[in-house]
């Protein structure tokens, strides 16, 4: 799973968006490490940032992160477990999750860095690719 | 304030908020999505429950504590907003036991930096930075007035009603999303005022 540099973490602030979303992109590589994080606790609608800290402990600590958010506070939560994890490679994108999330999956299958990664995420999606 | 004086302003702020639940959310649903409400509800509850728990802590690591619950329970924008806000004045209040006029401005001056860096956010741009700025400036050195700070509070509150909305969903809007009060506003106007409230009932 983690023979790539970057893994992908999918935040949404709804549960069956997120895993919908990994399963997905799953499909286009499946030995990139894709994880999902979505909703509250109690199932309703949100993120949160202890969700999504637990979500980030089961990437390998070694493995960089590129994070892709839906909508609102979901960047707000993701930026405040970006800073509280300062010793690891976490970076988000502002690229649409499943448009960017393609890009991202194809890009991270080949080996690219987290920063290539990102880069190609934001600019590749819009092309229509 | 001391910190038993804190607790009774979060006692009082929980009970203040569910009250208003409802018209919070509704407040929302003009330009957001309609659960504000229920988020400052649902955060403000597990504050008081907690409170039991952090009977032995001091003043600055219970706004720490308070702004980390917030953070995690809250589940909107609110939550990083107002956490951010109370984790910045547990820091500038180590050490301090009794907040009098300077350490409030400190904290709260604080406060507001951290909202605005969280939120990407300045005063003007209609949200709870609109409240939490001039109440912030109401500060003083010496005793606080009471008076001032909950009409600072409320004053805030009102003009986010003109202002044309830059941040979340409302600014989608643009010139539409005027004539809306922001649901941030109205809940932080709650805060302080019934921050007055128990400051000014400690007084009497």
């Amino acid at each position: 799973m983690e023979e790539n540099n970057v893994a992908l973490l999918f935040v949404s602030h709804v549960e069956a968006l997120a895993e919908g979303a990994r399963e997905l992109l799953q499909q286009a590589n499946p030995d990139v490490g894709i994880y999902s994080c979505g909703g509250l606790e109690d199932g309703e609608i949100g993120t949160s940032i202890d969700r999504i800290e637990a979500s980030l402990n089961k990437i390998d600590s070694e493995t960089d992160v590129l994070v892709f958010y839906d909508i609102g506070s979901a960047k707000m939560n993701a930026e405040m477990v970006q800073e509280m994890h300062e010793e690891r490679n976490i970076v988000i994108s502002d690229a649409p999750m499943i448009e960017g999330g393609y890009v991202a999956v194809i890009t991270a299958g080949l080996g690219a860095s987290l920063e290539e990664v990102k880069r190609d995420a934001e600019e590749g999606y819009s092309k229509g690719e | 304030m001391n910190v038993e004086q804190a607790k009774q302003w979060l006692r009082q702020t929980s009970a203040r908020l569910s009250e208003h639940k409802d018209e919070l959310s509704t407040l929302d649903h003009a330009l957001g999505d309609g659960d504000h409400g229920v988020n400052m509800h649902r955060g403000f509850q597990a504050v008081v429950e907690g409170l039991d728990e952090w009977e032995d802590l001091s003043l600055s690591s219970l706004m720490q504590k308070v702004g980390s619950t917030l953070v995690s329970k809250v589940g909107g924008a609110a939550g990083p907003l107002y956490g951010t806000a109370f984790m910045r004045m547990g820091a500038a209040w180590k050490g301090i036991e009794q907040v009098n006029g300077s350490a409030w401005s400190e904290g709260l001056s604080k406060a507001v930096e951290g909202i605005a860096q969280r939120g990407k956010t300045s005063t003007g741009d209609g949200t709870l930075l609109d409240v939490w700025s001039p109440v912030a400036e109401a500060f003083t050195e010496g005793e606080p007035s009471w008076d001032n700070i909950e009409s600072a509070a409320y004053k805030g509150m009102e003009a986010t009603e003109e202002m044309v909305v830059k941040k979340g969903r409302g600014a989608l809007l643009g010139e539409q999303s005027v004539g809306h009060i922001d649901p941030g506003a109205v809940s932080s106007y709650y805060l302080f005022q019934e921050l007055a409230n128990t400051m000014k009932a400690g007084e009497q």
